[in-house]
Formats: structure tokens, C-alpha cells, sequence
């Protein structure tokens, strides 16, 4: 299989930084819906607190790598390559960008920015997450907000990508 | 040392909400102004090569790494209100959500 380079770039952006935020969620998620002081022993809050942080912050890398990729490397090649000139040609798929990637673009930024508050928050708090259950309930918000904004911004680059791909 | 028994200010962690919430509105207005106002989305492209994207992004960074620090040294001390802090957080990023929704450019009649 032979892969060009920009092919590579892509491979890089939505498989290796955007594809590891979106399969370390539901691990991360795991962790966080149970870090409660009552189930845990002062070993397993510790471990818990470990892998916590250790997942929240490279979550936060990876969806940083993810829309700076995306925006500065990708992007240019979409817009002035010829992918976006071809779904405005026709009036059946002009839609897949004026809707879906500029839904896309915008809205994928709102990961990293929710994602590194998660992180920080993780890693501020510690162990008080674990007794604060309304804390702990308003981490696990945004971590769900950063992971729905990058999920959709996941699944319309997937889309777009398939009509009209960067080459 | 047992970190429960550590009673630190909320005001730091909660500066870096309020923070992502206010990028995340910044990135809406900021989207929805450019797309309405041709003018100032021209503006907005910083690099030719990325267009007005790159001003959007670039000053929603901007607005979040600054506003957290700003928030953070107002608060360093105190405990805002957390159930406060979360309505505005969701009112922010409810507003970027919105702002950044292609669909609503265009109740201000931007071209589709």
C-alpha cells in the first residue's frame, strides 16, 4: 500500500492524534465516573488519580496536535488543492462543505480548550474529585463536551474526506 | 500526604472553565462576525494559505490562555460560586456552539 505524503499528514492528524482522543475517551471516562472515595482503598484512589492524569493530559495533547494539524497543515491543502473546488461544482455536494466542514473547522477547536481544562482540573484537584461529587460531576461535563465536539468534528471530516479527499 | 486534606481555593481550577467557555464563545462570535461582515473576516486571515480560520483561532488561543491567567490571579485566593461558575460556562459555550453552527449564518443572510 502506498501512502502519499499528504496522505501520511492525514494519517497522522485523524488517525494517530484525533483517532487516540476520541479511543481514549471511553477509558478516561471509566476512570472518572469511578473515582469515588467510598468505593476506592488509599491504593486504588492513587492509582486511579494516576492513570486520570496521565489520560486527561494526553488527551489534551491529543486533541491540540489534532486542530493544529488540522487547521495549519490540512486545511490549506483542502482549500487551495482543488477538495473544496470540487464539492462547490456541483450543487449536490457544495453542501458538504459550506455545512460540514465549516461546522468541522470551527467547532473541533472547542476540544483542546475543554479538553486541557479537564486536565488541569484533574490535576489541581486530585484526590478531591473523589469526595466533590459536584466537582467531580462538572470535570465529567466538559470531558463529555470535548469529546462531542471533537466526535462531530470527527465524523464530518470522515464524511468530506471520503466525497472529496486531499491527495 | 493525604491530598482530601488539602483545601485549596477553587478560584485557579475554576478560572480555566470560565477560560475554555469564554474561547469557546470568542470562536462563535468571532465566526459568525466574519462570515457576516466580509470586511472584517478578511481581516481575520492572518495566513493567505488558511484564510480567515486563522485569525478565528488565533485570537480564541489568545482570548483563552490570557483570560485563564487573568482569572486565575483575580481568583488565586477565592471560592466563586460553583454552581455560578457552571451556568455561565454554559451559557458561554452554548453561545459558541451556536456561533460556530453553520445554519445560523445564515438567519443573518450570508450567501449559502
Amino acid at each position: 500500500m502506498h501512502l502519499t505524503y499528504r496522505e501520511w499528514w492525514s494519517l497522522v492528524h485523524g488517525f494517530v492524534f484525533g483517532g487516540g482522543f476520541l479511543l481514549s475517551f471511553a477509558g478516561v471516562m471509566i476512570v472518572m465516573y469511578g473515582l469515588r472515595r467510598s468505593d476506592l482503598t488509599e491504593k486504588g484512589l492513587a492509582q486511579h488519580l494516576l492513570w486520570l492524569r496521565l489520560g486527561t493530559a494526553t488527551m489534551a495533547v491529543a486533541a491540540w496536535g489534532t486542530v493544529i494539524l488540522g487547521t495549519w497543515v490540512m486545511y490549506p491543502w483542502y482549500r487551495n488543492g482543488g477538495a473544496k473546488a470540487a464539492l462547490l461544482s456541483s450543487s449536490q455536494t457544495s453542501n458538504w462543505d459550506k455545512f460540514g466542514m465549516e461546522w468541522k473547522q470551527h467547532i473541533a477547536w472547542l476540544a483542546p480548550f475543554l479538553a486541557t481544562t479537564v486536565a488541569f482540573l484533574v490535576l489541581y484537584f486530585g484526590a478531591r474529585l473523589a469526595t466533590d461529587r459536584r466537582l467531580r460531576l462538572l470535570t465529567l461535563a466538559l470531558f463529555v463536551g470535548a469529546f462531542g465536539t471533537a466526535a462531530i468534528a470527527a465524523l464530518f471530516g470522515a464524511l468530506v474526506t471520503k466525497i472529496s479527499p486531499v491527495v | 500526604m493525604d491530598e482530601n486534606t488539602i483545601d485549596k481555593p477553587t478560584g485557579p481550577a475554576f478560572a480555566s472553565i470560565i477560560a475554555a467557555a469564554l474561547a469557546a464563545a470568542t470562536l462563535g462570535l468571532l465566526a459568525t462576525l466574519a462570515e457576516v461582515f466580509e470586511g472584517f473576516g478578511d481581516w481575520l486571515a492572518f495566513s493567505g494559505r488558511v484564510g480567515m480560520l486563522s485569525g478565528e483561532t488565533i485570537v480564541a488561543i489568545a482570548v483563552y490562555f490570557l483570560s485563564w491567567a487573568g482569572l486565575a490571579f483575580l481568583w488565586r485566593r477565592s471560592n466563586p460560586p460553583l454552581r455560578l461558575v457552571a451556568i455561565i460556562t454554559a451559557a458561554l459555550i452554548v453561545a459558541g456552539l451556536l456561533g460556530t453552527f453553520p445554519l445560523f449564518f445564515r438567519i443573518f443572510g450570508v450567501e449559502e
